[in-house]
């Protein structure tokens, strides 16, 4: 009884103990705190997808202007069309359709008029040949076409970043929920400190290597267990983070080119034009289908989960702006119709000759959606490598593909395959900086399976190489 | 119970004045819990720093069954526990080794002292003596749940509770008698 007493008495002083601490350490607990990073990370996420989609929006009028000034100076215009020219010009092509003159300075489109060549009506080898607009209506689609550019990528920028916010109140949500329902996730576990608790396992989760290299764990038994097998709890596998689905952003940027088989294909292609004593025509038939690489920039959604402590499964949905370049001619505002298969006629309203000193700025507008696995070779360091393959849906492109029957550059949606499918490899480096958000840095190089265009005179495989910067959702 | 639930919703959401609030609420209580397991203020106050921003990261754990300071208390008495464990001064005082039992006093000096009196004595018992006796007598954990705690035997945390009892009822007898004793003298 006297020692309970003794206890009793020394509990009750020690109860009554007060002590002031130093002004300054409300200061350094408040500096370790986090604040509301959630709503500030989404909002800077946003922000800066905003000005990404503003800087593509300034890019492409950039191109669309030089495109358009380029030309502008070179269009044909405000000159009486030779009809007999052209009608010489049509004889003279067996293949059909329009054979620009490149001395026809004085060749006018006419508004107003129709015209098809009489003389070989019946030769299914020639087309009607259309004129139809002036340059006043050249300038308007292009303005429109560079319009609906923009408010597609505004669009696209807006949608991804309405599907960030929305995917991370649904992360919140279902962290809340998981907290809420784990059993494990009591008073008990957060003031033992197992080495499985949410404590400990964030405590691991914000320096990874550290948390590898080190022996260090305490171990302290759950001081409230009221049943024996609440001693030593293990970690509810619900509340280990290590196996969930992980989300974020993804923002990259690199070169994109053309791996070009085209020119294999083409009946005027020689490659050695000393050896087989071909002629100036056909050499540069090989040269003209060939674009020269530019920039690719990609914005889009990430998703990871690990399947065990190496391997890695990724997926995402990306939006994808490939471009590359030719060198053309002048610019002809003219109907124009072009046979590019058997049976595969193209009607272009513009088009574009070869030969010229002039910058064409060929865009791919992509929806990807890449599955990858990456592998952790090293246990100690967060190098990743990568590979998969990728789906996209090709939405929109201004790319200029060459015809070589009628020596011009057209543009059409026919021309192009809407799936397209690639493989892709590369390395990710997780990377984090203390107690400030982590993230990833990649190298991606990525080859298209099947051809751009779907000509068979024309083969064209998208390749980049990219680097990247994955920014998580939450820690 | 109304007022905390609200202070404890703002501090969910990271208000920084209902933080505030809270620290203020029971800095002082807690830093006297930390100071009962630590030989100086400084380190007291490093538990207490440590001890808060841990409330504050997994508040969202306290489930309203209990008082919040009694759960506030028992973060920092872990917090506290690890600090020892990991810090060089304190751990060679931490080994617990197996002694036969002491026969402790039957008095109750301790009732002539003043609080921090108390804390002071309790400060000055070797590291180990003092983290059983501060979960033993102060907190009240049996000693099973000491043992678990610590990594001892039961056996162990009695033996070592025991010493450190004598201790405390010998400088608590000679303390008070030192003091009466400059009393009168000071009287005179």
């Amino acid at each position: 009884m006297q020692n309970s007493e003794f206890e009793k008495n020394v509990q009750q002083k020690m109860e009554e103990l007060r002590l002031s601490p130093e002004d300054v350490l409300w200061d350094k607990i408040e500096a370790a705190l986090p604040e509301k990073k959630q709503g500030r990370r989404v909002f800077i996420m946003l922000l800066f997808m905003l000005l990404l989609a503003s800087l593509g929006i300034i890019i492409l009028n950039k191109e669309g202007d030089e495109n358009k000034a380029a030309v502008a100076a070179e269009t044909v215009s405000g000159a009486k069309l030779n009809k007999d020219a052209l009608n010489k010009n049509a004889a003279e092509n067996s293949t059909g359709g329009v054979m620009p003159d490149d001395n026809s300075s004085d060749a006018v489109i006419d508004a107003a008029t129709s015209y098809s060549n009489p003389q070989t009506p019946t030769d299914k080898n020639k087309q009607p040949v259309n004129i139809i607009s002036g340059k006043s209506n050249y300038y308007k689609r292009k303005a429109d076409y560079i319009s609906d550019t923009a408010d597609e990528i505004t669009d696209g920028a807006t949608k991804v970043s309405r599907y960030a916010a929305k995917t991370n109140m649904r992360i919140k949500a279902a962290a809340a929920v998981d907290t809420t329902d784990t059993a494990f996730a009591t008073e008990a576990d957060v003031l033992t400190g197992l080495p499985n608790s949410p404590l400990q396992i964030a405590i691991k989760q914000m320096n990874p290597l550290q948390e590898r290299l080190s022996k260090k764990t305490v171990l302290i038994p759950d001081i409230n267990a009221a049943t024996p097998a609440g001693k030593y709890q293990k970690a509810n596998k619900k509340n280990d983070d290590k196996n969930h689905w992980r989300y974020g952003m993804l923002v990259a940027a690199g070169s994109s080119g053309i791996v070009n088989y085209s020119s294999r294909l083409s009946p005027f292609y020689n490659s050695n034009l000393s050896s087989t004593g071909g002629t100036a025509v056909q050499a540069q038939a090989g040269a003209v289908n060939n674009p020269c690489p530019n920039y690719v920039l990609e914005l889009g959604l990430w998703a990871t989960k690990p399947v065990n402590d190496k391997w890695k499964f990724a997926t995402g949905v990306n939006y994808t702006m490939q471009s590359n370049y030719l060198m053309v001619g002048n610019k002809v505002d003219s109907a124009v119709s072009v046979n590019f298969d058997v049976n595969k006629s193209i009607e272009a309203s513009s088009y574009y000759q070869p030969g010229g000193n002039t910058k064409y700025v060929n865009q791919y507008h992509l929806l990807q959606v890449p599955v990858m696995v990456q592998y952790r070779p090293f246990k100690k360091i967060p190098l990743y490598t990568e590979a998969g393959v990728s789906t996209a849906v090709l939405f929109n492109s201004n790319a200029l593909v060459y015809n070589y029957a009628s020596k011009t550059y057209v543009t059409s949606p026919q021309l192009f395959n809407k799936v397209l499918m690639s493989v892709s490899t590369g390395v990710t480096a997780d990377l984090r900086i203390k107690n400030v958000l982590p993230f990833a840095i990649g190298l991606n190089v990525r080859y298209g399976l099947n051809s751009v265009t779907n000509s068979s005179y024309s083969n064209q495989h998208f390749s980049n190489a990219m680097l990247y910067l994955k920014i998580p959702f939450k820690k | 119970m109304e007022q905390t639930s609200q202070l404890v919703k703002q501090c969910l959401q990271h208000h920084r004045a209902a933080q505030k609030q809270l620290y203020n609420q029971y800095a002082a209580v807690m830093l006297g819990v930390c100071y009962r397991y630590t030989k100086s203020l400084a380190d007291a106050e490093d538990i207490l720093q440590e001890g808060f921003v841990r409330v504050f990261t997994h508040l969202h754990q306290y489930r309203f069954e209990g008082e919040l300071g009694a759960w506030i208390r028992r973060i920092m008495v872990t917090t506290a526990l690890n600090y020892l464990k990991r810090n060089a001064r304190y751990q060679n005082d931490l080994a617990f080794d197996k002694l036969e039992m002491h026969p402790v006093s039957l008095d109750s000096p301790e009732i002539l002292l003043n609080t921090k009196e108390l804390a002071s004595l309790i400060q000055q018992l070797p590291t180990g003596y003092q983290t059983i006796f501060n979960l033993h007598a102060v907190e009240g954990y049996s000693h099973v749940e000491i043992g678990e705690m610590l990594g001892i035997t039961d056996g162990t945390s009695r033996s070592q509770y025991a010493r450190a009892r004598a201790l405390m009822v010998s400088w608590i007898k000679k303390y008070y008698s030192d003091n009466t004793k400059m009393q009168a003298y000071a009287k005179q």
